[in-house]
């Protein structure tokens, strides 16, 4: 099966590349340019995995995955924040918001398809 | 060729993000700005630095870091922002856009002056930065100890007790190179490595991949890239790098993911899981970067200074495959009563092609939508020019937009800019009086320029205009007698006066201005908006303003057309400068002596031109008064067309004859007419020019 990736930005050019990375790798992507966006897609699809930046318009990416994890169905979805080196304290709200990790832009797509591939290796499902 | 979609993504974006910056600025210095407005100004620069970063655009990134953290210490509300704050950070947006220019020419280096500005904003920022420092110090010290809230967050240390964090880090290594070392060992640093971290990946410095077994001390010497998975912090590893001989290293956390189960459904094995990662992926990851990482090379060859895409609302691409889709039908149905057609289906067959008919107009319309955008865009970088004109000139004026949802073809809008541009400097360096003249003629201190945007009919009309002085009939008269563009004897009707200012060379400043310039603009916007297809008129009133409208066409590609017949052959005359058609009485005729032929029209003389002469067309009638004479105006002055007949009013669709065969002068291009024949359109002010060497010259 292949495993779909939701990828939430409020830049079109980081979920562009985000997309063209993965999809070279054969995951299926969805987009969401931010936190809302996002919350209406899961509610209809849950992917294997989220991404998300952290500022955005209308909800932010912390706010997100508390909201996110306060459903029942994506409380062990792998969320993974994206984030800029200089961010430190970002990182650690991100955890206690319920981020699984964390990546840092800038990223490559090697980068980027790695990391992906380690989180869903560490807390995907296991369902075949 | 093709430029990378990615790079063409980042570059249009960067555009809206900047505009969008200016934009919040603007909002935040009217004063109607909250936290909402700094959020958002923060949010573009930081969105530009993540999107420049990744595209290794470095010199960007690094600017708007600088600009970034100031902006932080604005949102976070340590300090007021002030005028000079504003400025500051409208300088960092022009030498963000220079960048971005410079970028998009193929990394064209930075002139000294563009350095030097860059230099002297980044200045202004550092010093900006120091103050928004202090004010939050001075603020952490007021705030009562007790009041924890009040202090400002500092990013804490990693806590003591937060769950350990597996990190993926990227490792440059290079290995000392001087003969007297003892013997680098590839195998130590990897066993020390393999101690802390796992999923080692290796590659040389040109990235080739690795078998870690298979490093040399030569491959070392050379530097090398580890990619490892590792809970230990970054220091750890870089005391093993440094223990095992490094003369360079550097260690970045890429990702980090927690070890413990954040998510209650992990399984308990998977931690353990060796995260070996896809093998055989290196290549095609390798791939993927090498394109990311040549923005600098596609750049310079796709050099494109205008974006070349379109973002369309979905509801736009919806409408046009519900009607595709009906076509298709309407299709089949007339497909099937031609394949069983006897006579009495005539009357079906011919609704089937009207309603085919329709639905190819509906096509037409809707796909014609799709290029157009709202002008909006274009508008809200006019609040800047007023705000900098303002600072110049000392006067005072506000901007009023209306109409800025009005849609416009994309590459009209990309056009119709500079002459814009041009328009709202004049208003302000011309039109708009000094506060106190304003003030002595009983107007408000400040003035008003106004932007409107409408459509009429198939046309767009973008008003400027201004509550100023109004344009100057005898001073323009004079001047115009001085450059000798009117003889001293001529009288003129104020349309004919008002029109004097877009000849070349006019101008009645008094001192030229750095604003307006040598009088070298307004024949430049009459050309630039003849050139679109559109019109340019005055309006003006002594005292009270003067108001510029400017008429286009909705779209490039299509012309509402006049067809006329001129002999054996069929003409396109853009409906859009005709004003009206008359068949002459005998009076209405006069040939004054050494002067060519001329009609009165309501009193005035306006000169014919008799189309089958400047065209060389044979049999085509050449007496006005069996003819029909087609009124075009031009410049504000008219001229009367001579044509055998009208044949009727059309949108025809515009083909370019320059690309096809070469300029040809008083023709603005082809078309196909409905019966297969090809019809030359012809472009008025090419034509009257190659009249005016006999018949104009009069006026």
């Amino acid at each position: 099966m292949t495993e779909s990736i939701l990828i939430v930005d409020d830049s079109r050019t980081i979920r562009m590349m985000v997309r063209t990375a993965l999809e070279g790798r054969g995951y299926d992507v969805l987009e969401a340019s931010n936190g809302v966006v996002a919350l209406s897609v899961l509610a209809r699809q849950v992917p294997d995995l989220l991404l998300t930046d952290v500022n955005m318009p209308e909800m932010d990416g912390l706010t997100l995955i508390r909201e996110a994890r306060a459903q029942p169905g994506l409380a062990s979805l792998p969320i993974l924040v994206l984030t800029t080196e200089f961010a430190d304290d970002i990182k650690q709200e991100g955890r206690r918001a319920g981020a699984n990790g964390w990546l840092v832009k800038p990223f490559n797509p090697k980068q980027l398809c790695d990391t992906v591939a380690l989180a869903l290796a560490k807390f995907g499902s296991v369902a075949p | 060729m093709d430029s990378d979609p990615i790079i063409e993504a980042f570059f249009e974006e960067a555009d809206e993000l900047l505009s969008d910056y200016e934009e919040a600025l603007l909002t935040l210095e009217g004063g109607s700005g909250g936290p909402d407005v700094l959020n958002r100004i923060f949010r573009s620069a930081h969105t530009l630095k993540g999107n420049s970063a990744m595209l290794g655009l470095e010199e960007i990134a690094h600017f708007t870091h600088a600009l970034e953290d100031l902006l932080d210490g604005l949102r976070k509300g340590v300090r007021e922002v002030t005028a000079d704050t504003v400025s500051s950070l409208l300088a960092s947006g022009d030498i963000l856009k220079g960048m971005l220019e410079r970028a998009r020419d193929g990394q064209r280096p930075a002139t000294r002056e563009e350095q030097a500005e860059t230099e002297r904003v980044l200045a202004s920022l550092k010093t900006l930065q120091g103050e928004v420092a202090v004010a939050h110090a001075v603020q952490a010290m007021a705030a009562t100890p007790s009041a924890q809230d009040s202090v400002p967050r500092e990013a804490p240390p990693p806590p003591a007790d937060a769950p350990a964090e597996e990190t993926l880090y990227e490792i440059a290594f290079r290995s000392r190179a001087d003969a007297g070392e003892p013997r680098f060992d590839p195998a130590a640093l990897f066993d020390s490595l393999a101690a802390l971290a796992r999923g080692l990946e290796v590659s040389t410095s040109s990235s080739e991949p690795l078998a870690a077994g298979a490093v040399t001390a030569q491959h070392c010497r050379d530097g090398i890239r580890i990619q490892a998975q590792s809970t230990a912090a970054r220091q750890a590893i870089e005391e093993v790098l440094a223990r095992a001989g490094a003369a360079e290293y550097s260690v970045c956390p890429i990702s980090a993911m927690a070890v413990p189960a954040v998510s209650p459904a992990l399984p308990p094995e998977a931690p353990e899981q060796p995260a070996e990662l896809g093998d055989g992926g290196d290549a095609e990851g390798a791939a993927a970067e090498a394109d990311l990482a040549a923005p600098a090379a596609s750049g310079a060859a796709g050099r494109k200074p205008q974006s070349t895409s379109i973002r369309v609302p979905v509801e736009k691409v919806d409408r046009l495959i519900n009607l595709v889709g009906e076509l298709v039908i309407t299709q089949s149905m007339v497909a099937q009563t031609v394949d069983s057609f006897s006579a009495d289906q005539l009357p079906r067959m011919k609704d089937a092609v009207a309603q085919m008919d329709r639905h190819a107009r509906e096509l037409r319309e809707r796909i014609m939508a799709v290029r157009m955008v709202p002008i909006k865009t274009l508008f809200t970088k006019f609040n800047r020019l007023v705000r900098d004109l303002v600072a110049v000139t000392g006067k005072k004026a506000t901007l009023e937009v209306a109409g800025e949802d009005t849609e416009l073809d994309k590459t009209v809008i990309e056009k119709i800019g500079d002459p814009l541009t041009h328009l709202i400097r004049n208003s302000l360096d011309h039109g708009i009086e000094t506060p106190e003249e304003r003030v002595a003629a009983g107007k408000p201190a400040a003035g008003a320029v106004r932007l409107e945007a409408y459509q009429q009919g198939g046309n767009i009309c973008i008003e400027v205009s201004d509550d100023g002085r109004g344009l100057d009939r005898e001073r323009i008269i004079a001047k115009a007698i001085q450059s000798g563009l009117v003889g001293p004897e001529q009288t003129l009707s104020d349309e004919q006066a008002n029109a004097l200012i877009f000849r070349p060379g006019f101008s009645t400043a008094q001192e030229v201005t750095e604003i307006s310039g040598r009088g070298v603009g307004m024949d430049v916007v009459r050309r630039n908006v003849e050139a679109l297809g559109g019109a340019i008129s005055i309006r003006t009133e002594r005292g009270k303003g003067t108001q510029f409208r400017i008429t286009l066409p909705l779209t490039l590609a299509i012309l509402d057309g006049q067809a006329v017949r001129v002999g054996g052959q069929t003409y396109i005359l853009p409906l859009v400068s005709i004003t009206e058609s008359i068949q002459p009485l005998p009076g209405q005729l006069h040939a004054p002596a050494g002067i060519a032929e001329v009609i009165l029209v309501r009193g005035q003389p306006v000169p014919i031109v008799r189309l089958h002469r400047l065209l060389a067309i044979a049999n085509a009638c050449d007496d006005p008064r069996r003819g029909l004479l087609v009124i075009v105006e031009n410049e504000g002055r008219l001229a009367a067309i001579l044509v055998d007949e009208l044949l009727g009013q059309q949108q025809v669709v515009i083909k370019n004859l320059e690309t096809n065969y070469r300029k040809v002068d008083g023709v603005a291009g082809a078309t196909i007419l409905g019966d297969g024949r090809v019809a030359l359109i012809l472009d008025i002010p090419g034509l009257l020019a190659i009249a005016s060497g006999c018949a104009l010259q009069a006026v």
